[in-house]
């Protein structure tokens, strides 16, 4: 009997599990890490994958497709000991139509269990529910024997369950001959929450936050990148402080935070939801999983300065007053905008976080840094600027229904909190539909070529930006040409041409002209069987000039 | 459950009590009683009965469950299947054509429920994601108790009895308590894997009706087929929401009746 009851060691030690990555059993508790990633290593797995599912000792638990990588599976394989599950053994194997690509996980070595003494279901069920409160139900219905592998080492044979007691979800292990406790812990996972949030502007909306010891804080655990949100409470120097020793400087206390998970300060709620959105955007329109396609952190910092020290502060910190830049590495820094009694240039300042297309805009950039690297000067600086301009207007019009006022989509930027006295004629920083409202070109023969603003980087972009209007909308430009656009209703289209453009085909010195070129071969690329897209593109360019 | 058990123990008690005082007539007849108790009219008779439930039975939930700050709502469509289940009465009788009978009934059926649950969205308001589910294996029994006046009749060696009469029932049924459901990003859909159960109990008040015909197969003893209807229905107690359950039926009963104790009935 002990000859059989060795024989899942034996079975994995003669497979010599444990001498293809890394040493055996490379951790205490007997668990051995699978990283198979070379060919031969992965040829070497499909093969005792193989033998242990003909033992018995694996067994498919789920194959999954690819949601990223079409024609890809991942099949995870779960390790058994007669039959019994092992608590954390497990395989996921990714594969082709040419075969396996990756093998990664865990396999437990050195398990020697008697079966013979586990005790009866029914019974297990009793002992499972013993001192319970009144009305705990297993959840989900079943009790299942399980391996355990102890944290001191060895293995339990155990009963295993999910039990519902009406406030908490326990997930409990037993000694399945005794019956006595050896693990449980709550499998509720209420880290992540979810809470009711009011915006800069009286708005409504869900926050997604995370429970910490009771105080909720501005740390996103739902979506698969950490959207964060760093409260500077009105402390300049912080953010230096944790600049010069980014992210190892950040503390829990400079995470925003809520007591009661009804957030009402609007410059926290807008940068924590409005990056968030702006995630969304970007996996459901292209696919792509954040700035570096790779769900790096994004960190939204407000509060810098208070409004009420702007005579003070304004000279030093302006940046943190009227303006929100993306500083790289996934971070964001947004202007606490000015007193309402203050104007400038005629305008009033609200918190920058407060405009969801600003939001888009400035996370649009890190989306540059990480593609086309476009750079921030000239012509390829324009580019780099009106692409976050169309990148940060399209997710406004992904979220917000059209409209001119308040939480409606439009081609101004930043309409939301840059509003003028008294007739709001001139809300927002610039016009992707008439640039020269706001005194940008709006035509390739009209381009800034002086050396202010990095040559004009944030008036030039007004020529892509109205080629980017005219190829949706359609009309007649301001000097004459006409453009046949797709349509509002069809903006998906000339939005997956220009981010294809941007970030496949552009390079850190690309023009103009080259942008042209490169929109109208995604256009060609995306809808090969419809003309009218590539049409409302190159009739676009050419309206504002860019041949 | 305890009421249940309760009812039935005060039935049992009655029950033996009374065939502990018909023993004791037999043997010393009572006061005012007259005649040959092994040729006279019925006094006391006992039945028990195999019973089946000939329908199933459906009730409604509707529950609100609050999730990322927004109540959703989990509704359930339950159908309690069919079911075998016995009766046992004790019957006192008034005279050649009343009788009084106290008895008791128990089923324990099994239920589905179909929900539909509207699960809120974790980012937006008013996005509730659908899903709809079917599970079954849930548990609903219910006992009687009841008290029915029963009309008598014969013709030759055939009887019928029709009886009617309030009854009170006890339920525990297992309800859906919370949803199990699955979500990934983006978190537009979500799939109902389960529901989270809770047993719960509700003691209702309802009727009972029914209308046997049997034949005497001994002086003692006649083999009986009734149809019975049932009927009664009360709120459920789910985390503060109520779920109306109801309870018995149309049901067919083929049992005994077995004569304890004759006598004339005193005039």
């Amino acid at each position: 009997m002990r000859m059989i009851m060795r024989r899942a060691t034996l079975a994995l030690a003669a497979l010599g599990m444990g001498m293809m990555q890394g040493p055996p059993a490379d951790r205490p508790d007997g668990r051995t890490s699978v990283a198979a990633t070379s060919r031969a290593a992965v040829s070497e797995w499909d093969q005792k994958i193989a033998a242990l599912s003909t033992r018995g000792d694996l067994r498919v638990l789920t194959t999954r497709e690819d949601t990223m990588i079409p024609g890809r599976t991942h099949t995870r394989l779960e390790q058994l000991y007669k039959g019994a599950p092992v608590w954390g053994g497990e395989l996921v194997r990714q594969e082709d139509a040419a075969g396996t690509l990756t093998v990664f996980g865990g396999l437990y070595e050195g398990i020697d269990l008697d079966t013979r003494n586990a005790m009866s279901e029914a019974a297990a069920r009793s002992a499972l529910l013993r001192g319970r409160p009144e009305g705990s139900t297993f959840f989900p219905d079943e009790a299942t024997l399980t391996v355990l592998p102890k944290p001191e080492g060895g293995y339990a044979l155990t009963w295993r369950a999910r039990i519902w007691t009406g406030s908490d979800i326990r997930m409990t292990f037993i000694d399945a001959a005794s019956g006595a406790v050896l693990m449980e812990y709550s499998d509720k996972q209420t880290q992540a929450a979810v809470g009711k949030a009011t915006g800069v502007l009286g708005d409504t909306k869900k926050i997604s936050v995370t429970n910490v010891g009771g105080t909720f804080q501005a740390l996103d655990a739902l979506r698969p990148p950490a959207v964060q949100t760093l409260d500077m409470k009105f402390v300049p120097t912080r953010i230096d402080a944790i600049f010069a020793r980014f992210p190892s400087s950040i503390a829990s206390s400079d995470y925003a935070a809520d007591s009661d998970n009804d957030w009402t300060d609007g410059a926290v709620v807008d940068a924590q939801v409005y990056a968030g959105f702006t995630y969304d955007y970007y996996f459901k329109r292209f696919g792509r999983r954040g700035l570096d396609n790779a769900n790096i952190t994004i960190r939204s910092f407000v509060h810098m300065v208070r409004r009420e020290d702007l005579l003070a502060l304004f000279p030093i910190y302006s940046d943190f007053y009227l303006n929100a830049f993306y500083a790289g590495s996934g971070v964001m820094v947004y202007g606490e905008g000015i007193p309402n009694n203050f104007t400038f240039g005629g305008q009033h300042f609200n918190y920058f976080s407060g405009a969801l297309d600003i939001v888009g805009h400035e996370l649009s950039h890190g989306v540059t840094g990480f593609t086309s690297r476009l750079i921030y000067q000239g012509e390829s600086g324009a580019l780099n600027e009106a692409f976050s301009d169309i990148m940060g207007t399209s997710i406004e019009f992904y979220f917000q229904p059209p409209g001119n006022g308040p939480l409606q989509a439009d081609y101004l930027l930043g309409e939301d909190i840059v509003t003028s006295s008294p007739t709001n004629q001139r809300n927002g920083i610039r016009s992707m539909q008439s640039p020269t409202l706001f005194g940008d070109p709006d035509h390739y023969t009209l381009r800034y070529t002086g050396t202010q603003d990095n040559g004009g980087v944030h008036t030039n972009s007004g020529i892509a930006n109205n080629a980017y209007y005219l190829a949706i909308e359609g009309g007649t430009h301001r000097l004459g040409a006409r453009v046949t656009g797709v349509g509002g209703a069809n903006r998906e289209q000339i939005e997956r041409v220009f981010y294809r453009a941007f970030t496949a085909f552009l390079v850190p010195s690309s023009n103009f002209a080259a942008t042209r070129i490169a929109t109208i071969q995604a256009a060609r690329e995306l809808y090969p069987g419809n003309a009218a897209v590539e049409a409302a593109v190159a009739q676009a360019w050419t309206a504002v000039g860019v041949n | 459950m305890k009421i249940t058990t309760n009812a039935l123990a005060l039935a049992s008690l009655l029950l033996a009590g009374s065939i502990q005082s018909v023993f004791a007539q037999d043997k010393q007849p009572v006061s005012g009683v007259t005649g040959d108790p092994a040729r006279g009219p019925s006094r006391i008779e006992v039945g028990l009965d195999f019973a089946q439930t000939l329908g199933s039975t459906t009730f409604n939930s509707s529950q609100t469950i609050r999730e990322f700050a927004e109540d959703g709502t989990l509704t359930g469509a339950y159908k309690v299947g069919k079911s075998p289940g016995g009766g046992f009465h004790i019957q006192y009788n008034l005279g050649k054509t009343f009788g009084v009978r106290l008895g008791g009934q128990t089923f324990s059926r099994k239920s589905t429920g179909t929900f539909d649950a509207k699960i809120p969205h974790p980012f937006f308001f008013a996005k509730s994601r659908s899903a709809q589910g079917t599970f079954g294996d849930l548990g609903f029994s219910e006992s009687a108790v009841t008290l029915t006046g029963v009309y008598r009749g014969e013709s030759g060696k055939w009887k019928f009895n029709l009886e009617g009469g309030p009854a009170y029932f006890a339920v525990d049924a297992t309800v859906a308590e919370k949803w199990d459901y699955g979500q990934v990003y983006p978190y537009d859909t979500v799939t109902l894997n389960g529901i989270a159960k809770t047993k719960k109990s509700v003691s209702p008040i309802g009727f009972a009706a029914g209308l046997e015909i049997g034949r005497e197969v001994s002086p003692a003893v006649t083999i009986v087929a009734q149809g019975r209807y049932t009927s009664g229905s009360g709120d459920l107690d789910v985390n503060g929401q109520k779920i109306n359950v109801k309870a018995g039926g149309a049901q067919a009963r083929l049992g005994l009746r077995i004569v304890l104790a004759r006598g004339k009935v005193k005039s």
